[in-house]
């Protein structure tokens, strides 16, 4: 999917596939905040400024 | 079409092997599928470069009558969808005569086909398959440049489900392109880019790449680049290609992991 993202035109690293269980509340938190962290770097999806 | 092809069924007919056969006819200088019921129809057969999913026909009548052996014309995009379906239990090769025709240099460039003539041949000269200019063209592109030019070309979509209709590898009862929480209702475009890019990721290890889905479009979306792209991720990451002898796709297998 990331590199069908990248041939769309989107950064692939807009996508993160992560198997977290239910009960790994701290991996969870982690692997969210450094992921928001990473998009946000990124800047606003340009889906969102561009579409008409 | 030559007089081989018609001998040939006309010979399947003959020897009680076929009880019809899904071709193509000529109704009054239009090409159209039909099915033959013996011989003596066969004068109506015809056609040039016309192309039908003649597969997607075929799946109905085999739900149909599922002891009938029929006949089938095909090319080597039919083949390649035969030998995918057979995969995903469609279609049982048991009751399929394939008939085979092979398609032109000049079909096989239009298509940027890769194989453009089937195993089981019986009439046409065998070229080669050509190579994919049009997926390289866009990978060329800067990444912004990419992304414009698919939003642009997915805002003329009036989701007609055209492109779905009309290819044969689109079989399942409940297609989540018609879900309403997922695609709403109403709305013109469907969902950019989701719609587009959701139907992408279904033609994963699925696509035949026939192209039907590119000439039924009314908005001339060019799909068919969108979903060589996805048939060539699955390649490179699978080694996978839909509709040849590969084994079944790594996207059609339930149970325990696959072997590396």
């Amino acid at each position: 999917m990331k590199d069908l993202l990248e041939f769309f035109g989107l950064e692939p690293e807009r996508l993160r596939l992560e198997w977290i269980s239910s009960s790994e509340g701290q991996k969870f938190a982690r692997v969210i905040n450094e992921f928001a962290d990473q998009v946000g770097e990124l800047g606003a999806s340009p889906i969102i400024t561009k579409r008409p | 079409m030559s007089e081989k092809i018609k001998q040939y069924i006309v010979e399947l007919f003959q020897q009680g092997k076929i009880k019809a056969f899904l071709g193509l006819k000529d109704e009054s200088g239009h090409i159209v599928p039909h099915l033959f019921s013996n011989a003596e129809d066969l004068d109506g057969l015809n056609f040039g470069t016309e192309r039908y999913p003649l597969n997607k026909i075929l799946i109905q009548l085999y739900k149909r009558y599922p002891d009938v052996t029929i006949g089938i014309l095909i090319r080597g995009c039919d083949e390649r969808g035969l030998k995918e379906l057979y995969k995903w239990n469609q279609l049982q090769p048991e009751k399929i005569i394939a008939v085979g025709i092979a398609c032109s240099k000049e079909q096989a460039e239009y298509c940027e086909c890769s194989k453009p003539y089937p195993d089981t041949c019986i009439s046409g000269e065998q070229t080669p398959g050509v190579d994919n200019k049009t997926v390289k063209k866009i990978d060329s592109l800067e990444i912004s440049e990419r992304l414009n030019y698919w939003l642009d070309n997915f805002s003329r979509c009036i989701k007609c489900y055209g492109c779905r209709d009309i290819c044969p590898m689109c079989f399942c009862n409940e297609c989540s392109l018609e879900e309403v929480e997922f695609i709403e209702r109403g709305k013109i475009p469907p969902e950019n880019p989701i719609f587009h890019l959701s139907r992408a990721v279904h033609m994963a290890g699925r696509c035949i790449d026939c192209g039907l889905c590119e000439e039924a479009c009314p908005s001339i979306i060019p799909l068919r680049t969108l979903y060589k792209k996805v048939t060539d991720i699955i390649e490179d990451h699978f080694s996978y290609r839909p509709g040849y002898d590969d084994g079944k796709s790594p996207l059609n297998i339930l149970g325990p992991r696959p072997e590396e």
